[in-house]
């Protein structure tokens, strides 16, 4: 199995990094963004396998960013994560991704989350 | 039921939104203290299996932490004084606190963009429910931050002009595609201006949105 490309977008920028250093210390390569704006440059220049997102932050939301990132690359697969967890957001977030967590969660529980929206089994089958 | 309590619905929408705003921004500290703290736990234990850590590095996630425990510090302090604004109906308050105070909590409003502050010298009294005051000024903010980009501000003073306080922001985007969709004032902004007797006026071509309401002489308790 290659590495798992993974796009991070939240605009609590000191959040951010460090999970994508919590995840790049278990094996994935993975980049951090804190814009909608960051995140889209980012995608241009990279085929990211999976984006994970925050579903709200100032100018470009995560339902609306989902959109714009399918639309240059439409292979990638989506993660939301939010501070809340209200329904009207488990509502939204249901209909646009197959996984919708509420921050701060155990990293082992993103873990698993990752590769089961992956297909995939932690060992690599 | 044998009695009904009449309250505004919007009144208690309001308090609802800004403790939404206040703990949303508390989670986020919350979130940032946990991933960073697990960090430190992950490269601790990178450390004890023999790989190189660099300890500004851990000097540096250490002092992250510290900071966000005063960021959330600051959080909670807000949301107490939040709940206390509801503990008296009417009291004679220092109008220049409220403002302050609401000028501080916009920044966890969603689209909220700075606020440049100038509060004239002095107390300015008004006799009000704080929370009512605090009511109106949410209505005004929020109104205030729309259509403008992320790297505009709008200004906020307070001054007083004979028997009356003017509260003044200007900077205001010149239109904006939710002024149609929701018209100013809202209930909410309406109910509470109703209730300081308080005038608004919004000028999109101006850029300003100014709150003139009573003031009053005497000691601020």
């Amino acid at each position: 199995m290659s590495t798992l490309k993974i796009l991070l977008v939240d605009d609590e920028e000191k959040f951010v990094s460090a999970l994508a250093q919590r995840l790049n210390l278990r094996g994935f390569e993975a980049e951090w963004a804190v814009s909608g704006a960051e995140a889209m440059a980012k995608a241009s220049r990279t085929m990211f396998d999976l984006a994970i997102l925050d579903v709200k932050m100032p100018r470009l939301g995560g339902v609306d960013l989902k959109r714009e990132l399918g639309r240059i690359t439409p292979s990638t697969r989506f993660i939301f994560f939010t501070g809340h967890g209200s329904e009207d957001e488990f509502k939204v977030c249901s209909a646009e991704a197959s996984c919708y967590l509420v921050k701060p969660m155990p990293i082992d529980e993103l873990v698993a989350n990752i590769y089961r929206v992956m297909g995939l089994s932690p060992k690599g089958d | 039921m044998s009695a009904t309590l009449q309250i505004p619905f919007e009144t208690l929408h309001t308090f609802g939104r800004l403790n939404v705003h206040l703990t949303h921004e508390l989670q986020n500290v919350m979130a940032t203290i946990s991933e960073t703290s697990g960090l430190l736990e992950d490269l601790s234990a990178f450390k004890a299996s023999g790989g190189g850590v660099d300890p500004a590095r851990l000097e540096k996630l250490l002092r992250r932490i510290g900071e966000e425990a005063e960021r959330g510090q600051r959080l909670v302090s807000r949301i107490n004084s939040l709940a206390h604004s509801t503990d008296a109906p009417v009291i004679r308050l220092d109008l220049g606190r409220v403002v302050r105070f609401m000028a501080e909590l916009s920044s966890c409003f969603p689209k909220a963009r700075t606020v440049g502050l100038e509060i004239c010298d002095g107390c300015v009294a008004v006799d009000a429910a704080p929370y009512t005051v605090q009511q109106l000024l949410y209505g005004c903010l929020q109104t205030s931050f729309r259509g403008l980009e992320p790297d505009q501000g709008v200004a906020l003073s307070l001054r007083v002009e004979g028997d009356t306080c003017v509260i003044h922001l200007s900077g205001l985007a010149k239109s904006t595609q939710a002024d149609r969709d929701e018209p100013f004032p809202d209930r909410a902004t309406t109910l509470a201006a109703e209730a300081l007797a308080a005038t608004l006026d919004l000028d999109r071509n101006a850029g300003t949105l100014t709150v003139r309401l009573q003031r009053v002489t005497g000691e601020v308790v």
